[in-house]
């Protein structure tokens, strides 16, 4: 467990994952205070990644949920196994055994499938579990996920209660594709992650890139970063940045020039409009 | 300190940000986990209190204006007990550093010392903007509250006459207007840069004078201004320009989430209308005996809308946000058709498709004719209508209308709309005006009112989210 904020940035740090003080505190006050972590944030600033270097820095599992519309909770709690019952049925039949004994036997344990929520709830130390991109989930799902969140247990008819055996580190990603109901938000530390300043980007690619030098990180960055002042239906995130970044290192470029940057600029934008735009400015956009 | 944050809980809720009991509970327990130290204090609350993106403005602001040590300054053994909520300044948002080419030379003889002089006060605002200097944005906005001298009621009143009295001190358009002069010359990303700190600097000014109106008249005061925070109640003729640009972004997300909503909606709803071939296929396995029905699966309805925009003075404002809101959306109707008009209707459909609505807007005011006399006249725009887009109207559309009902007296022809209002499916008018100014001098709603579906006061976000609603 993480016992200060420095801790935190620190531990962090050593995963190769480059935190503010914002979202160390954010991070600090979720474990401490057990509560569940909200990240939202435009895609791809680092917020699952955040969640693998957390499990990482904790030395523990990480149990991925990754919603989408239409999950349910035999996908995200339990399923019974309905092929072993039937064989243990099957086998029984052979035997004398009674309808009673059988029935006992085929709802025990050994034949439901714990899936991710059940999993992190019966673990025998701590885990990160994450929910990625819980906006796409429907809303049912997400009021089902509540009763997890708010008391760490869940009701399973068969079974009854489950309550966690440790009470694992939870984090919610989202893309802010819906919002979400008042009941979830309130249960939760928020955080939002925006994208980096000038010098915390340099820092991530240089961090992450090791090939690229130091002149054509600081361009490369001063570069994307115009761009995310430009009126763009998607900006640029830090995964293009550092996609961008190993592009240029694998291709052998020393420095920016126009050439190499419209011909390598679909890493960063990913509509035909936004390319357009850009290619018209290009000239005044490049840093000297 | 518990009573501290209840009160601050207290402010944030009339601003309009939800914060409920257990979430003060959870940041009183923060707070004690990560101590009092300002920068932690900001953090931990921020994380506990604020769960939506857009309420973090609001509470920036409460924090930086409730949190200040002026503001209890006549309770200094508040500030004893509490040192540790000295203050730092506010975030710095700048990368204040960058040294922008071109400045520095001629006319860099230093900032403040020569206005009047050497140099004018646009001059130092054009340095302050090239430069970027935090230290000097806020110097300079603190001047220009000053210039103002005694600070009374009527500034909290009239709060963007205020502004302008410390705009016309700075020089502040002026600067703009040479500074935009230059934006041919110089490089996009520089370029991009002076917009960022334009911004900034409205931003600094508000905050500044609030500040300034708060630590003079006291906490009325700063409930006053943080009920004007709540965006969601404000009317809309009455933002700032700040505020204008949230309220632009509270819009997208509002058509994002009207969207979304509706998909989910539908989907789930599988009764009604019985699919005979479908039943007829499926009886087959029980030997044509149809023992479940198969219902038809319902499609949303697409509606066709034609948005009639008053783009007048005083609902201008309106139109605007209106015309995102219905062009964020284009996809859930399967026509759109959108006409502007102060006495005379063109259209702009052309203009608005598949654009971004900054540059649709601009091009409107441009090119589009809409306005002979420059005073709205709804008589001679129903006329104009009649006669030269009476195709664009068909039994599927919904009529949209939106504008104040004020004609200037002029003649009313209502039965032009009512010729409309025939050929349309529904006619809804949406009315930025609180209903107690209806049929005051020269609005005639009820006039026009008859022959309208429906009739909504429309003042600000949330009963434009009920209007909307009720559209889709």
């Amino acid at each position: 467990m993480f016992g200060s904020i420095q801790e935190v940035k620190d531990k962090l740090t050593a995963q190769n994952y480059l935190i503010n003080d914002n979202s160390a505190t954010a991070v600090y006050l979720a474990v401490r205070l057990q509560k569940p972590l909200l990240i939202e944030g435009p895609a791809g600033v680092g917020k699952t990644e955040l969640a693998k270097a957390a499990a990482r820095a904790l030395d523990t599992e990480l149990i991925r949920l990754q919603c989408y519309e239409g999950l349910d909770e035999s996908k995200a709690l339990f399923e019974w196994n309905y092929q072993k019952q039937l064989l243990r049925i099957q086998a029984n039949h052979l035997t004398d055994r009674t309808w009673e004994e059988t029935k006992a036997n085929i709802f025990s344990a050994e034949f439901y499938l714990a899936r991710p929520l059940l999993k992190a709830l019966q673990a025998e130390k701590p885990v990160v579990l994450l929910v990625d991109e819980i906006d796409k989930s429907d809303e049912e799902f997400e009021s089902f996920l509540l009763e997890a969140l708010s008391d760490y247990q869940i009701s399973i008819p068969e079974l009854g209660t489950v309550k966690a055996t440790s009470i694992p580190v939870v984090i919610l990603t989202s893309n802010n594709f819906r919002d979400f109901s008042d009941a979830l938000k309130r249960r939760c530390i928020h955080l939002y992650i925006d994208y980096p300043s000038f010098a915390r980007e340099l820092a991530i690619v240089r961090l992450k890139v090791p090939g690229v030098n130091k002149v054509l990180a600081e361009k490369l960055v001063a570069f994307v970063q115009s761009l995310r002042k430009m009126v763009l239906k998607k900006s640029p995130s830090i995964s293009e940045t550092l996609d961008w970044a190993r592009t240029l290192v694998l291709l052998g470029v020393e420095t920016l020039d126009e050439e190499i940057v419209m011909n390598t600029v679909n890493i960063l934008l990913k509509y035909q409009q936004d390319i357009n735009k850009v290619a018209d400015r290009i000239g005044g956009l490049l840093p000297e | 300190m518990d009573e501290k944050i209840l009160e601050f809980a207290v402010l944030l809720r009339k601003a309009g940000v939800k914060v409920s009991h257990s979430e003060i509970a959870e940041s009183l327990g923060a707070l004690s986990l990560v101590g009092l130290e300002r920068e932690n204090f900001y953090n931990a609350m921020a994380a506990t209190i604020v769960k939506d993106q857009s309420d973090l403005e609001t509470f920036d602001k409460l924090f930086y204006y409730y949190f200040d040590p002026e503001f209890f300054g006549h309770r200094a053994e508040a500030l004893k007990r509490w040192p540790n909520l000295y203050l730092t300044g506010s975030k710095d948002r700048c990368s204040g550093t960058e040294q922008t080419p071109g400045t520095g030379q001629g006319r860099a003889t230093g900032f403040g010392q020569g206005e009047g002089l050497a140099t004018t006060a646009a001059d130092s605002f054009i340095q302050v903007i090239k430069t970027g200097d935090y230290g000097e944005m806020a110097e300079m906005v603190k001047r220009g509250v000053a210039s103002l001298g005694q600070i009374g009621e009527e500034d909290l009143r009239d709060m963007k006459k205020a502004v302008r009295q410390v705009k016309v001190f700075l020089e502040w358009n002026m600067g703009i207007y040479r500074i935009e002069q230059e934006a041919g010359v110089v490089d996009e990303s520089i370029w991009l840069t002076w917009q960022e700190r334009l911004t900034e600097m409205e931003r600094l000014l508000y905050l500044e004078l609030e500040k300034t109106i708060i630590n003079e008249l006291g906490s009325e005061a700063l409930e006053t201004i943080i009920i004007r925070e709540n965006l969601n109640e404000l009317d809309f003729y009455r933002l700032s320009a700040p505020q204008v640009a949230e309220m632009k972004k509270k819009i997208s997300r509002l058509a994002h989430k009207l969207a979304t909503r509706l998909s989910f909606r539908h989907k789930r709803a599988k009764h009604g209308t019985i699919d005979l071939s479908k039943t007829i296929r499926k009886s087959m396995a029980t030997g044509g005996i149809p023992i479940k029905p198969v219902f038809h699966d319902r499609y949303p309805t697409r509606p066709e809308i034609v948005v009639l925009c008053d783009l007048s003075g005083s609902v201008r404002m309106f139109s605007e946000f209106m015309l995102q809101l219905v062009y964020s959306i284009q996809n859930r109707f399967i026509h759109v058709r959108s006409f502007v008009f102060v006495d005379t209707p063109d259209e702009i459909t052309e203009y608005m498709h598949n654009r971004e609505i900054e540059d649709g807007i601009r091009d409107v005011y441009n090119k589009a004719r809409f306005s002979k006399t420059a005073f709205s006249d709804y008589g001679r725009m129903f006329i104009d209508f009649c006669e030269k887009y009476l195709d664009a109207l068909n039994k599927k559309t919904t009529l949209l209308v939106i504008g104040d009902a004020r004609n200037n007296y002029q003649k009313e022809h209502a039965e032009y709309l009512q010729k409309m209002g025939r050929e349309v499916k529904r006619v809804i008018w949406l009315n930025p005006e609180s209903p107690d100014m209806w049929d005051r001098e020269d609005s005639i709603m009820s006039v026009y009112g008859r022959f309208c579906h429906q009739v909504y006061e429309c003042r600000n976000l949330e009963q434009l989210e009920r209007a909307a609603r009720q559209i889709i």
